[in-house]
């Protein structure tokens, strides 16, 4: 009896449904506010129009091994704002989010979409890992960006900006 | 078609604000990372200038950039829209024409500065197995502090003597604003003669607008600046200075590691690893 209750569908964009336990599906917070909204509606589905069965695949992997973690609290942003930022990620999420540049960033936009901030903070720290040490050029060959200065505006840039470097 | 979303670049189809949040944990100490992804292009440009801006690091007067002479860069809107970004000035150095230039270029464009960071790294200097104090003068920073009059000073270790003579000579620099005095150890002893120590303890009485004064052990720096000397050494002598300092209203003590609280610390410190307790002494 109780199992049933225990369990949420979710349907992706390219109309999958998912069977998910509800401790796993609540790791997302816009999730967790639908099924509150929804009560207690049984088989109805969530439609996550934004999110397609790949990725979120991906995603329920993360929410499943965090799933007994405690959810991070609504407002504790701003507490570690004013302190310094690190950039490290845990051992097992690092390995998780070994992926190839296009599931990264599609992980990073489902994240911010079903507000899961410890992910979303997961997905950023692994790009800003990637920026980490290079040169602008470099960074334009990894992430395929065009640069579109005009020498000179690039030059006026570093000069400007002369203290930062080392 | 498909070939050509093949080619889109990924990374840009972030909206900012996500793009802002992942370049926010390159802001560190080390102002290269967001310095590079300035030059990137001109969607990044908008985006890391803002941060990389908020804290500004000098340390050469040749390499003043747009915070240099009026002369060598143009465009003063500019310059007042990058400094508009100013949260938190960080000086290395003290050399004269560093300052100078620091001087003209604040007195024509304000900046918001809440926090000045003044930090020497050549103060100290290691000679015949032991620190080596080199003396010299603060002097040249006092008009900084007065024209950007900041509501936190911090002063690292190396500097604290200095800043003593800071306070003491020049008026401008306890100014009505300055809410937050902060001495951060980055060799595990902050070195307060008896005089300072007094002189530290009474100025919360002395200065109304002073609401806190912290002194920091950062465990972090102290591992990337004395590896060789272990942590608990650190912290006992930190814990000895603290001792010899009044206990008043407004002085707070902080251990960190790496920006992370370990221990607020009032009375006593319990080293995180275990191995060694310390009891900060109430006076």
């Amino acid at each position: 009896m109780s199992d049933k209750k225990q369990q949420v569908i979710l349907q992706t964009s390219d109309d999958e449904q998912f069977t998910v336990e509800k401790i796993v599906a609540e790791r997302s917070a816009m999730i967790k506010s639908m099924m509150e909204d929804l009560g207690e509606q049984e088989g109805q589905a969530i439609p996550l129009p934004n999110v397609s069965s790949s990725v979120l695949t991906k995603i329920l992997e993360y929410c499943d091994h965090h799933k007994n973690e405690p959810l991070p609290a609504a407002d504790s942003s701003d507490a570690d704002d004013s302190r310094r930022k690190t950039s490290e990620i845990g051992e097992w999420d690092a390995r998780w989010i070994q992926v190839d540049q296009e599931m990264l960033f599609e992980i990073i936009l489902a994240a911010n979409y079903l507000d899961i901030k410890p992910l979303l903070d997961v997905g950023c720290k692994t790009v800003a890992n990637m920026i980490k040490g290079k040169t602008p050029e470099e960074i334009r060959k990894l992430f395929n960006i065009t640069n579109d200065f005009t020498p000179e505006e690039e030059e006026q840039i570093r000069k400007e900006n002369e203290w930062a470097e080392e | 078609m498909l070939s050509l979303l093949k080619q889109a670049t990924p990374i840009l189809s972030l909206p900012s604000e996500l793009l802002s949040h992942t370049l926010s944990f390159l802001d560190t100490p080390d102002r290269t990372f967001l310095a590079s992804c300035a030059r990137i292009s001109k969607s990044f440009n908008d985006i890391a200038t803002p941060l990389l801006y908020r804290r500004v690091v000098v340390s050469k007067h040749l390499k003043l950039g747009i915070l240099g002479s009026q002369r060598s860069n143009g465009g003063t809107a500019k310059r007042k829209s990058l400094l508009g970004h100013m949260r938190t000035l960080v000086i290395s150095s003290f050399d004269t024409e560093l300052c100078d230039g620091l001087i003209e270029t604040f007195s024509h464009a304000k900046a918001r500065v809440k926090t000045i960071e003044i930090s020497r790294q050549d103060a100290w200097n290691w000679r015949n197995g032991r620190f080596a104090y080199t003396n010299s003068s603060i002097e040249p920073l006092n008009p900084i502090i007065g024209i950007l009059k900041p509501t936190r000073l911090v002063v690292t270790q190396s500097t604290t003597g200095l800043a003593h003579n800071l306070c003491l000579v020049n008026p401008l620099t306890i100014h009505e604003e300055l809410q937050e005095l902060c001495f951060v150890s980055d060799q595990g002893r902050i070195q307060l003669s008896p005089s300072t120590s007094i002189w530290l303890a009474t100025l919360p009485f002395r200065m109304h607008s002073l609401k806190k004064i912290t002194c920091i052990l950062d465990l972090f720096l102290l591992n990337n600046v004395r590896r060789d000397r272990c942590v608990e050494d650190h912290i006992k002598h930190f814990a000895e200075t603290i001792n010899r300092i009044p206990k008043e209203r407004g002085i707070e003590f902080y251990v960190v590691d790496n920006g992370r609280i370990l221990r607020k610390s009032v009375h006593r410190y319990s080293l995180a690893r275990g191995r060694m307790k310390i009891r900060f002494r109430a006076y």
